[in-house]
């Protein structure tokens, strides 16, 4: 059952503040967060969860690299404004 | 005995000190997919030509503008404190000074920058600035210094944030800004996800989506997006942190200092304190000087210096940084500034060529630094500023056991009492100290080893 855990309490560094397992689990969108491993292993069988819940590709996607800071910001001009960025 | 070192308006440093002019070798440029760098034009529809001009500008010391320091004064100087009583439960004969940037009407170093860019922004014509927030640190700074300058504020907050942590809301809105909570329906991209997720939570990713969009589409023009840290002019505005310090030591007659520390998440507060004694140690100054992080994300200090990929498709800009690539996971931590996969690329130039020596301290070993320092110094810091403490501890304890006076001056970023959620887990054992395998840092290194690799630009002299 994939809310067996959804009741437990942890930190969020990306927000600095606490929050429930469900919102690592689900709240970010349609994956668990992909901060959920190392937010959580110390407290729950986090690798056994993500490997009874979720596919091989799934669980790639889950920590498949994120853009940066900036680079997120650039990314959402071109995709907003339609243009590359290139000069 | 003397534990406050003030320093009088007039005495305020008048030009920020831009450490990019003094690199004795160059940095790596920010590259576009195409390898090519990040030119100002591709920034330009997100912050102002003059906000853009001092990111890439290789001037040494830029001008403080009157109207600026007139909005800084309100809480600048900043005061330099002895740590007497730290000193003394220490029992070392060092000398430990730091600058406390938590008197601040938002708390912490933040409004360094936000006063400025504000500025900025209304001397390009600027109406609105937009940004986005977890739990508000950076959105209650620029909240603050909006209302400074009657522009308008937008803040994206994360809705589980402004759900479950309205006090940094509730200065946002005292300050004027309008706070929405993200998802929200004033953007496409909030909107697709709450088509999708009515009930949505929220995620930075989202809210910066929104915050940028926002930016963007604003048909007038006159509205920009403003960050908080990383890039160069956000360290340029901290610069000032370690230019009062300066004229504050002199003043208690201290020639040198021996040792610099502050912690470093993307690096603003560091830089801030320590860029002006980078230039003292470029002509000649014999200084340590420490950026410190979590053990359990060393960016810094277990890193080859690479080029760092945004995103899977390599389609966004590579920047030269200390990182371990965007697969690293790193472990738990409760420090909230210190989040990034990457730190300041300006910082990393700094490392490459040995003019800073990173260092890396568990969280216990933090906690326990701050507890003492609340205890003694009677100000509770907030948890990221801790690792500049515990780093203070450890030298002043390495001066004790060698006998020797040194000057340790470091950066109080910020208090702690938005934050003291990370001290409940402390004191109720929930916090666990963990040391990143030196194998899943190498596996971690072999992904990213056929990324292009930066020429390393170093002189040999540190």
């Amino acid at each position: 059952m994939k809310e067996q855990y959804d009741a437990a309490e942890g930190y969020c560094r990306m927000l600095g503040h606490p929050v429930n397992f469900a919102y690592c689990r689900a709240g970010t969108g349609p994956l668990p967060c992909r901060k959920i491993a190392d937010c959580w292993f110390e407290r729950l069988p986090i690798e056994d969860f993500l490997r009874g819940h979720y596919t091989p590709q799934e669980i790639e996607a889950i920590f498949a690299p994120r853009p940066g800071r900036l680079e997120s910001i650039l990314q959402v001009v071109r995709n907003v404004t339609g243009t590359r960025n290139d000069p | 005995m003397k534990v406050k070192i003030p320093l009088l308006e007039k005495e305020m440093p008048r030009k920020w000190y831009n450490l990019a002019a003094d690199l004795p070798s160059p940095m790596n440029p920010p590259l576009g997919p195409d390898g090519k760098p990040v030119t100002p034009e591709m920034l330009a529809p997100v912050f102002p030509m003059n906000l853009i001009e001092q990111e890439v500008s290789r001037e040494r010391w830029i001008d403080i503008p009157e109207p600026v320091l007139d909005l800084l004064y309100r809480w600048r100087p900043t005061p330099l404190h002895r740590a007497t009583y730290l000193e003394q439960a220490l029992g070392t004969p060092a000398r430990i000074y730091y600058k406390h940037e938590g008197v601040s009407p938002a708390g912490s170093h933040k409004p360094n920058t936000a006063v400025p860019q504000a500025w900025y922004n209304k001397q390009f014509g600027i109406k609105r600035i937009v940004t986005e927030t977890g739990a508000g640190q950076w959105g209650s700074a620029l909240a603050f210094a909006c209302a400074l300058l009657g522009i308008e504020c937008k803040v994206f907050m994360v809705r589980i944030s402004y759900d479950q942590k309205p006090y940094r809301k509730l200065m946002m809105q005292t300050w004027g800004a309008e706070c929405v909570a993200s998802p929200s329906t004033l953007t496409n991209a909030g909107r697709a996800i709450l088509a999708e997720h009515p009930d949505s939570p929220g995620s930075l990713g989202i809210a910066i989506s929104e915050a940028v969009e926002a930016a963007v589409t604003e048909h007038s023009g006159t509205t920009r997006y403003a960050l908080g840290s990383v890039l160069n002019h956000v360290l340029l505005h901290q610069t000032i942190i370690g230019l009062e310090a300066k004229e504050q030591l002199k003043k208690v007659g201290e020639k040198k200092v021996d040792v610099v520390i502050g912690c470093a998440g993307g690096g603003s507060n560091f830089a801030g304190l320590a860029f002006p004694y980078v230039n003292d140690k470029i002509h000649g100054d014999r200084i340590d000087i420490i950026p410190v992080e979590p053990f359990s994300c060393p960016t810094m200090t277990k890193a080859p210096f690479v080029y760092d990929h945004g995103d899977t498709a390599r389609m966004t800009p590579l920047l030269p940084m200390h990182s371990l690539g965007h697969d690293f996971v790193p472990p738990p931590i409760h420090a909230g500034g210190l989040r990034y996969h990457g730190i300041a690329p300006l910082i990393s130039q700094a490392i490459v060529e040995g003019l800073v020596t990173p260092q890396a301290m568990h969280q216990l070993e933090c906690y326990a630094a701050a507890v003492l320092f609340a205890k003694t110094e009677g100000i509770i810091p907030a948890p990221e500023t801790s690792h500049a403490i515990a780093a203070v501890i450890k030298q002043a304890k390495q001066a004790k056991e060698e006998g020797k006076q040194k000057v340790i001056l470091f950066n109080l970023s910020g208090h702690g009492l938005m934050d003291l959620g990370g001290y409940d887990r402390y004191f109720s054992g929930k916090l666990e100290d963990y040391e990143l395998p030196r194998e899943e840092i190498d596996a971690s290194l072999e992904r990213i080893k056929d990324l292009p690799k930066p020429s390393v630009n170093r002189t040999g002299r540190w």
